[in-house]
């Protein structure tokens, strides 16, 4: 009875390992394996400069063998992406000022037309917040 | 957004600052609303100015807003496309710089929303970190 309850569960363990494995392959494990999934049009196995979504110069950077297509093995290469963009694409490069660093200083118009805004205005006098945006 | 205007517009100045749209629909991935509305990338500085209303009129936003000009050289000084948020502390140093994109937008409201709580209890403007 013991004996038989070991299998049962030793066999359990197994068949959870087993799907669990082929699940993965099926979704495509690894960043190259999703990349492709979602930008390989013709399914030929790699991703052409057409299929590619981002900018020329972007693909120039990833296509690291520069023979025009983006293989699996070199998405796998790049470290992970960030800010949601699809794997393997890197994460923009942050060039804004940092806590600490001097605003950089400009002069705008209001939406009304009615003042011309300057940071040196309030300086001294109070902190400003900036929200930078659009609708979209 | 204007939560935070209302709780500190008494110790503090707040812009929004209008920059290029990020996704209207001559972008690559246009947002729903932007089709329905028809909001396209403007290409003068009036149509600038008239998305920017249509943003302040929908949002019943009080915050008064600038408006970047055509050559986006704010958006770029700051590197704030497609959206973000900077506090200016009295000395002209950045006491918040948020994160750029959506992602970054709600952590770094949370950071102002700190700082200017703590300047309004103490009348202290929070330390900067040490480098």
């Amino acid at each position: 009875m013991k004996e038989k309850t070991f299998l049962l569960i030793v066999s359990l363990l197994v068949l959870a390992l087993a799907v669990g494995v082929s699940f993965a392959e099926e979704t495509g494990s690894s960043p190259g394996d999703r990349f492709l999934q979602r930008f390989d049009e013709d399914k030929d196995g790699k991703v052409s400069k057409d299929e590619f979504p981002g900018r020329d110069e972007r693909f120039d950077r990833v296509d690291e063998n520069q023979d025009g297509f983006i293989e699996k093995s070199e998405i796998n290469k790049r470290p992970p992406g960030g800010g949601g963009r699809p794997p393997g694409l890197p994460a923009r490069e942050d060039k804004g000022p940092k806590v600490g660093d001097v605003a950089p200083s400009f002069k705008l118009a209001s939406l009304d037309g009615k003042e011309e805004f300057e940071l040196k205005t309030f300086k001294g006098a109070r902190p400003v917040v900036l929200l930078f945006g659009s609708y979209t | 957004m204007e939560k935070l205007y209302q709780d500190y517009k008494d110790i503090a100045e707040f812009r929004i600052v209008y920059i290029s749209e990020a996704h209207a629909i001559d972008d690559r991935r246009p947002v729903p609303y932007a089709i329905e509305k028809g909001i396209k990338e403007h290409k003068t500085y009036g149509e600038r100015c008239s998305v920017a209303q249509t943003l302040i009129d929908e949002g019943k936003l009080t915050i008064p807003s600038i408006i970047d000009k055509m050559d986006n050289q704010v958006d770029t000084a700051y590197d704030a496309h497609p959206n973000r948020l900077f506090l200016v502390r009295k000395d002209g140093r950045l006491g918040v710089a948020g994160g750029l994109g959506p992602r970054g937008w709600k952590p770094s409201m949370e950071q102002a929303q700190k700082w200017l709580a703590q300047y309004k209890k103490t009348g202290i403007e929070p330390e900067l970190p040490k480098k």
